[in-house]
């Protein structure tokens, strides 16, 4: 036999190796790509309901000026958390679903106080689907938000993420550390955890994609409310948005934090760019004292002063600035204290301290209620943008 | 048999990536399980522990110059007692292979591939590892050449891309390990990666003019440094409760790259890459079980050898553990006092048996005058 015959068919053998892969082969055409997930309790059952929302790819890649078609369908199943996967989701979904790149993950009020250990459990246990995406709590039936179209943003869990991400780099109400990774990382020790809660703006869901035709942007819209509040794996509490700034702020969640203060009779604003915080717990005698130094250079976003733009007027609005986040959050401090929450984590801190006087304080669990606040903080403005002088219309 | 021979730097690169291999991927989860806060200080002693025992191999190797363990089995202890220690060994570099083999089985499956059987892998894994087995120790060296530098690469490129998440304070309170108990609890650190670089004792006659004791002590050292280097990386961008309940965690680091919301989910890709370190330990292991038999039989082409082996190796690795908490009871529970037997008793038998042979040698000779 000639050489070249005897070696076409080795090289058959040996390329047919390479088919191998198509065991895990996933051809696009083939997938239901998941965008949102929602997670509610079943009322009647110790079963959960389980919301998927899924690309349509038609309705994306609509032509500019045809009429929007809907961009995403929900399925919703009714299933213990690990059954429904691979068990239910063929019996109505004629592609395979795909989870490696949902935006954000949408659980019920009353599902979030039961706990989320199964949930947290089931997506970081399987490797397609994983915990590095945002945890959201609705305030509102979840059926209602899961089939609803949202005006601008073509896929409601990217408009989940977005409003998460722009907040956070705007006003520093929401911390892009709200993602299921943090829940479990903190979970285990006992540390306060905060996830934004959504809300739905209507009576009923938009269920059709003519709503994308209606000039009313707000209503039949998503809207963040405030925060959850979790110890461990379980909701306990509710903060609103204003509290959720200082949360962020005194646990260094994000460097932006957005304030508007009265002087002189007038408005000002100014934002926080590069928060920097220290935290320092100290044992003086019995007496536990924490300090947090908060540093800041200060943006002066608006400023509808009459008075003229001096030193003076830079040295008012520091002092004041500084002062409000000294008051506020020693305010915050004390309301959270009241409610048993110990939102700077104290008690953590104490577990983290060397030594056998240390450890024996974070033995009893409620040292931390006992621990006086110091805060201080030291903002210097830094630019002031393009109006030097405001307007006096005199 | 080989007679090719490689330099001291492709000697260096192969005892590198050998000993980070599967260590690397297996490795930190359980250290941080273990020793928390302060895992990345494990790998350090476990490092010197196994530098002590690589200057001992390499005392061994000087004082039988030339030989490989297989070829020292025989000088000292006869043909017969030498080709069952030989056969030995041949089983433990069969062993370390089936071994290797199943943990890039069982973590292929359980993130990237989860519908491919399992011996797909291993079939197709130790196809190519033959390719290279046949072709000899100075292929092995250039691929090692090769394959290094993007191993590094991928890795520095997820550090550097997860290097938002850092929190130093996922280490305190530092230094509160208790070394002792450390030593006893994660003793299989020691075993696996650093005791089974005896393997190298096969390799030590193929380096080029005989300098491979600078380059096995520095892939050993620099290995251990980046163990431990990894296992803080990892405390410091994963956190201990995370690090410490996933089985690989280094994957989930790939997996939760998020740069500038534009390089998203590569874990397939930077996965690929650090395979090729699983690639270079499973070949140096196979071709050291080869080269054993080929040597205690007098087989002069490898592939003789190496073809068949596939089938044993991978009909050991499906059979071996059931699966990878299986494997990690072993290694916990055995390894340690199992790589002992090869590492250091058999070595010590074999320097002990010199040691008596030479005296009564002799005395034989002085009783003789």
């Amino acid at each position: 036999m000639p050489p070249a015959i005897w070696k076409l068919p080795v090289v058959v053998i040996l390329a047919s190796f390479l088919l191998a892969g198509c065991w895990d082969m996933k051809e696009i055409n083939q997938l239901a790509i998941v965008n949102l997930i929602g997670v509610d309790t079943h009322k009647n059952t110790d079963k959960q309901e389980l919301y998927y929302q899924v690309i349509n790819p038609k309705g994306i890649a609509t032509q500019a000026g045809a009429p929007e078609k809907a961009t995403v369908y929900t399925y919703r199943f009714i299933e213990r958390l690990g059954d429904q996967f691979e068990d239910i989701s063929p019996d109505v979904i004629p592609r395979q679903l795909f989870t490696q790149h949902y935006q954000a993950i949408v659980v019920s009020e009353r599902y979030a106080k039961s706990g989320l250990r199964e949930l947290l459990n089931f997506k970081e246990g399987h490797p397609e689907r994983g915990t590095n995406v945002y945890l959201l709590v609705s305030d509102a039936p979840i059926d209602r938000i899961m089939d609803s179209f949202i005006p601008l943003e073509p896929l409601p869990g990217r408009s989940m993420r977005s409003i998460i991400e722009n907040q956070s780099e705007m006003t520093g109400r929401i911390s892009t550390h709200t993602r299921m990774k943090d829940l479990i990382e903190n979970m285990e020790t006992g540390q306060i955890s905060v996830f934004p809660i959504i809300t739905y703006i209507g009576e009923k869901s938009s269920e059709n994609s003519n709503r994308l035709e209606h000039i009313q942007g707000t209503n039949g819209n998503i809207a963040l409310l405030g925060g959850a509040l979790f110890i461990h794996d379980r909701m306990v509490g509710k903060l609103t948005k204003d509290e959720m700034k200082w949360y962020n702020l005194l646990n260094r969640k994000h460097e932006r934090f957005l304030e508007t203060l009265v002087i002189n009779g007038e408005s000002v604003q100014v934002k926080t760019l590069n928060t920097r915080l220290m935290k320092k717990l100290e044992l003086h005698g019995e007496e536990l004292i924490l300090h947090i130094q908060i540093f800041a250079n200060t943006n002066l976003i608006f400023n509808d002063q009459k008075v003229p733009t001096t030193t003076t007027l830079f040295n008012q609005i520091e002092a004041e600035f500084n002062q409000r986040i000294q008051k506020e959050s020693q305010r915050f401090i004390e309301d959270s204290r009241k409610k048993g929450w110990d939102v700077l984590g104290i008690q953590y801190l104490l577990h983290l301290k060397k030594g056998a006087q240390w450890k024996r304080l974070a033995e009893d669990k409620d040292r931390w209620k006992k621990v006086k606040v110091v805060i201080s903080s030291h903002n210097k403005i830094e630019t002031i943008g393009s109006l030097i002088s405001p307007y006096k219309g005199e | 048999m080989e007679s090719k021979s490689i330099t001291a730097w492709q000697m260096f690169l192969l005892v590198f990536s050998y000993t980070l291999g599967t260590a690397i991927f297996l490795r930190p989860g359980e250290l941080i399980f273990t020793t928390k806060q302060d895992a990345w200080l494990v790998p350090l002693w476990c490092g010197l522990a196994g530098t002590v025992l690589a200057i001992f191999w390499l005392l061994l190797a000087r004082k039988f110059h030339g030989q490989s363990i297989v070829q020292i089995c025989l000088t000292v202890l006869g043909k017969k007692a030498g080709t069952l220690f030989g056969l030995l060994y041949a089983w433990y570099f069969i062993h370390l292979s089936s071994w290797v083999v199943r943990n890039l089985g069982d973590f292929m499956s359980a993130t990237i591939m989860p519908r491919t059987p399992i011996t797909a892998f291993h079939l197709l894994f130790l196809l190519v590892c033959t390719y290279a087995v046949i072709q000899g120790i100075r292929t092995i060296g250039r691929v090692s050449e090769f394959l290094t530098p993007l191993i590094f690469l991928t890795f520095s490129l997820v550090w550097i891309t997860r290097g938002g998440d850092w929190n130093f304070e996922r280490f305190l309170p530092v230094f509160e390990l208790n070394l002792w108990k450390s030593i006893i609890e994660n003793r299989q650190m020691l075993a696996f990666p650093f005791m089974e670089t005896s393997a190298f004792l096969m390799i030590f006659p193929l380096v080029h003019d005989g300098k491979y004791v600078k380059p096995f002590l520095k892939g050993v050292v620099l290995s251990s440094l980046t163990l431990s280097l990894v296992t803080f990386l990892t405390i410091g961008i994963l956190g201990v409760v995370r690090a410490s309940h996933l089985t690989y965690p280094l994957f989930t680091i790939a997996k939760e790259i998020d740069f500038g919301n534009f390089i998203q989910h590569v874990e397939a890709t930077t996965t690929m890459f650090w395979i090729f370190a699983i690639f270079v330990k499973l070949t140096v292991s196979f071709y050291c079980a080869t080269l054993a038999l080929c040597q205690l039989f007098h087989i002069q082409q490898r592939g003789v050898v190496a073809f068949p082996l596939i089938w044993l190796i991978a009909g050991i690795a499906l059979s071996d553990h059931a699966n990878v908490v299986e494997m990690m009871d072993w290694d916990h529970k055995y390894d340690f006092a199992y790589q002992l037997l090869y590492s250091l008793f058999i070595p010590l038998l074999l320097i002990a048996v010199s040691w008596v042979r030479r005296n009564h040698v002799r005395h034989g000779s002085e009783e003789s005058v």
